[in-house]
Parts: structure tokens; C-alpha cells; sequence
């Protein structure tokens, strides 16, 4: 389960400064004006919590798109983690990489997300076909993205939210795996076995999708 | 290496980095694992492709004061 919201100090302890969490260990030193708008924050300075938004608003939606695959919903849950950022900013050790702690509440707050409204978000391609055409493309293109997204969305559908996690961490964001260890509190091992599994699960999925859509087209 | 130990060791592999060299020597000498390979290049791309954050241009209007919204409600 990837309930916690803050990075575990005792964790740390268990495995040492050189065991699965080495990325943010003893040997890392976040960047000072980030430590500095910290302390800021937490000493309630609103300009200073406006800066942080600002500084992580692009990295933190842009993971929750790549989670759910919709803007809208991905800056519900962009709000959302800055909320909970604010709330928790006390629980984060300076010592860690902060944006480390952020992915790990971003992935959760998705998840979570994820699994109060799937039931209610399922759009279909007919829908999808209706909304306006997006900045810079043609329609084609347009269609051709709309269409595409659609299938990954399904496809992304049929992993288990640790499996995507992992695989969004790792393959679309391109974190390394200790990294990606890190934010789901999970060994490398798991994280790597977990990882095998969504990309075997997710190109066989896509393939069979992409291929049975490119037969539908050369059919009509 | 055989097909199908080939096949499976490409599903398995990074998109960040190249098949291990076993592998791309079968590649070089197999038109239909290469073709496999492409194909799976090809999909990789295509989800590279669709979850790109191109957001809508009015995505980040009032995206702030949503936030302070939510903080003062503590909705979360």
C-alpha cells in the first residue's frame, strides 16, 4: 500500500545510508533556495509558499497526467498535492531531496484520486472526438492524439496502481530506480520485478490495441 | 540465443537503453525479431507521445488561487 505521505525517518535507519534509499541519503544536499523557501513556508510566508507552486507546479501536474491521463483531473490533483504539501511541509527531512518527497504525495494523492472517480470518469472515444481541437495541431493530429491517448489510458488501466506508478516513475519520467524506490517505499528488487511485469503487461496490451485499431481503419 | 529467449528479453528491456549486445547480435541476423523490435519501438513511442504534458493553454488560470481555495476549505 503507498498510504504514507511523508518519507519514514526510521526507514532510513533500517537500511543505512547506503541501502535502497542512497539516492537521498547522507550523500545528498538539496539545492539551498529550495531549503530556504522551505523554512520559509513553514513559517507560513504566503510568497514564499506561491514560489513553491510555482517552482513544482509543471513537474508535479505533469506526473498526475501522466498517471491519469486527463488535464482536468490532473490539476484536481495538483491542487491537491500542494494542499497536502503545505500541510505536511513539517514532516520533511532537509536532508532528503524534496522533490523526492513531492512525487511520493503526487503518486498517492493520483492513486487515490484514481480510485474514488475511475468509476465515474470512463470517456469514450465518441466524447473525447467532441472537445476542441488542441493548440498547434491540425485536426488529424488532433484526432490521431485523442485517438492514442484513449487506448493508453485503457491500457494503463489494466495495471494494478503500483504497477503504474513504477512504470510512469521509471519509464516516463525516467528516474532511476532507486529513485523511483524511494517515492513507493518498496525495495529495488520489487520495484525492478514490478516494472518487468507492467511493461510486458502494458506493450502487449498496446500492441494488440494499436494493431486491432489499424485493422479497423484499413477495414473502413 | 533462440526467437523466443530474444522476444522475451525485448519486452523485458528499457526503452532508456539499448537490448543487451547478445541480442542486437541475434537483431542484426533475424528480420523477424527485428521486426518484432520495431514494432515494440513503435508502441513505446506511441505512449512517449500520447502522455506528453501539452497542456491546454488555459490550464494554469487560477491554478494559485485554486490552491488557496482549497486551503482555506482544507480539502484535500
Amino acid at each position: 500500500m503507498l498510504k504514507d505521505d511523508g518519507l519514514d525517518p526510521r526507514k532510513e535507519e533500517e537500511n543505512g545510508p547506503n541501502g535502497r534509499f542512497s539516492k537521498t541519503g547522507d550523500g545528498f544536499a538539496e539545492d539551498p533556495q529550495v531549503l530556504a523557501l522551505i523554512r520559509r513556508v513553514k513559517e507560513k510566508d504566503e510568497a514564499a509558499f506561491k514560489e513553491l507552486v510555482e517552482r513544482y507546479k509543471t513537474q508535479v501536474a505533469g506526473l498526475a497526467f501522466k498517471m491519469v491521463g486527463d488535464y482536468a483531473d490532473a490539476k484536481d490533483i495538483s491542487q491537491i498535492v500542494f494542499v497536502k504539501t503545505f500541510y505536511n511541509l513539517k514532516r520533511f527531512d532537509p536532508k532528503k531531496k524534496f522533490s523526492t518527497w513531492l512525487f511520493r504525495i503526487t503518486v498517492n494523492a493520483a492513486i487515490d484520486y484514481w480510485r474514488r472517480y475511475k468509476k465515474h470518469k470512463h470517456e469514450d472515444l465518441e466524447e473525447a472526438e467532441t472537445r476542441p481541437a488542441e493548440a498547434g495541431l491540425t485536426p488529424e493530429a488532433t484526432y490521431f492524439r485523442k485517438d492514442a491517448t484513449e487506448r493508453i489510458k485503457k491500457a494503463l488501466e489494466v495495471l494494478s496502481p503500483k504497477q503504474r506508478s513504477i512504470f510512469v516513475l521509471r519509464d516516463m519520467e525516467g528516474l532511476d530506480i532507486s529513485e523511483v524506490a524511494t517515492i513507493v517505499n518498496m525495495p529495488q528488487v520489487t520495484v525492478r520485478w514490478y516494472l518487468h511485469r507492467a511493461r510486458i503487461q502494458l506493450r502487449g496490451e498496446l500492441a494488440r490495441k494499436l494493431k486491432a485499431a489499424g485493422a479497423s481503419k484499413k477495414k473502413a | 540465443m533462440d526467437c523466443r529467449k530474444v522476444v522475451e528479453k525485448l519486452v523485458r528491456h528499457d526503452p532508456a537503453g539499448r537490448p543487451e549486445e547478445a541480442v542486437e547480435r541475434h537483431l542484426a541476423r533475424c528480420s523477424d525479431c527485428r521486426s518484432a523490435y520495431e514494432e515494440l519501438r513503435a508502441v513505446d513511442a506511441t505512449v512517449r507521445e500520447a502522455l506528453v504534458f501539452e497542456h491546454p493553454p488555459d490550464f494554469w488560470e487560477d491554478f494559485y488561487q485554486g490552491v488557496k481555495s482549497r486551503l482555506k476549505a482544507r480539502q484535500i
